[in-house]
């Protein structure tokens, strides 16, 4: 196996990272099922830096969405209220959490993201902003597709709920990856652009909950 | 064209008319005059780096009250 592979799958510098993925892959085996579009296992559909927008249901949804691409290294943005205790912020930023402030225009976590995600890295928005436990997605913020313009990379829709029984697999459905620079081609994207964008993912989210009802459906 | 006419072209780019920038001036308050609100500075801060290829920061957003001290922190660092 080339050195390059070992890295990608195990790297000393993300060694908190790589422990967790390990967690990840076992939740994969026995808590999580990851289907595509057609409703048939997911096939890793995606390589290099990549944007994963899901809905937000509550506090396991990171580790849960983490488990569905255990094979990738996902960081998360993460509000300043989760990252507001030193010690919880220090063990959350050594598994790939990247702080953002939501009161300010917060320019730095916005470079660090796209700096991930550049890096070759997959980073995990959850753009409702807040955990919503209403089925269905109604509104999103546009700060994930900001980002899928600065840094170039595909936004990959993702779906998923907290199954009705604790005994039953949470389904993640998982979009095809789309490219936002393909609806704006602009040197500068304006807000109209960003918000048209950020409807179509709006869509794209909600394609993924179709499916996910359908597949549910009886549950 | 000078620094201020260059950020009001940014402006006129990034909300689509939806600011009037022909009534901006070095003096004119972000927040109030121009309506800036935080993710408005946010796409502002990519639209600059953009056009100027400077990065602003989280530290320079407190000094960043009128259009004028929007100029001076972009001129002073692209020197």
């Amino acid at each position: 196996m080339a050195k390059n592979k070992i890295f990608s799958l195990f790297n000393p510098r993300f060694l908190p990272m790589d422990y967790g993925r390990a967690h990840y892959f076992l939740f994969r085996l026995f808590k999580v099922r990851s289907v595509g579009l057609d409703g048939k296992k997911y096939k890793r559909g995606f390589k290099g830096g990549a944007l994963i927008a899901a809905n937000h249901t509550g506090f396991s949804d990171a580790v849960m969405l983490g488990s569905s691409f255990w094979y990738r290294r996902v960081f998360f943005l993460a509000s300043e209220e989760v990252m507001s205790k030193p010690v919880r912020a220090f063990f959350l930023k050594l598994i790939g959490c990247i702080k953002i402030d939501r009161g300010i225009s917060d320019i730095d976590a916005v470079r660090k993201s796209v700096s991930v995600i550049k890096d070759g890295h997959t980073l995990a928005i959850f753009p409702q902003g807040r955990i919503e436990k209403e089925d269905g997605v109604s509104d999103i913020k546009s700060g994930a597709v900001l980002i899928a313009l600065q840094s170039g990379a595909p936004i990959i829709p993702v779906y998923s709920r907290p199954p009705l029984k604790k005994s039953k697999k949470r389904v993640y459905v998982i979009g095809n990856p789309f490219y936002a620079n393909e609806y704006c081609k602009k040197k500068f994207p304006s807000v109209s652009d960003i918000n048209n964008i950020s409807e179509q993912l709006l869509e794209k989210i909600n394609e993924c909950r179709a499916v996910y009802e359908k597949i549910t459906q009886g549950e | 064209m000078n620094t201020l006419e260059r950020l009001k072209k940014v402006l006129d780019n990034v909300f689509e008319g939806e600011i009037d920038s022909a009534s901006v001036t070095e003096s004119s308050v972000l927040s109030d005059d121009v309506g800036m609100n935080s993710i408005g500075m946010l796409y502002m801060a990519m639209g600059i780096e953009q056009e100027f290829g400077v990065k602003l920061t989280n530290a320079d957003l407190p000094d960043l009250v009128t259009v004028g001290d929007l100029v001076r922190k972009v001129e002073e660092k692209q020197k």
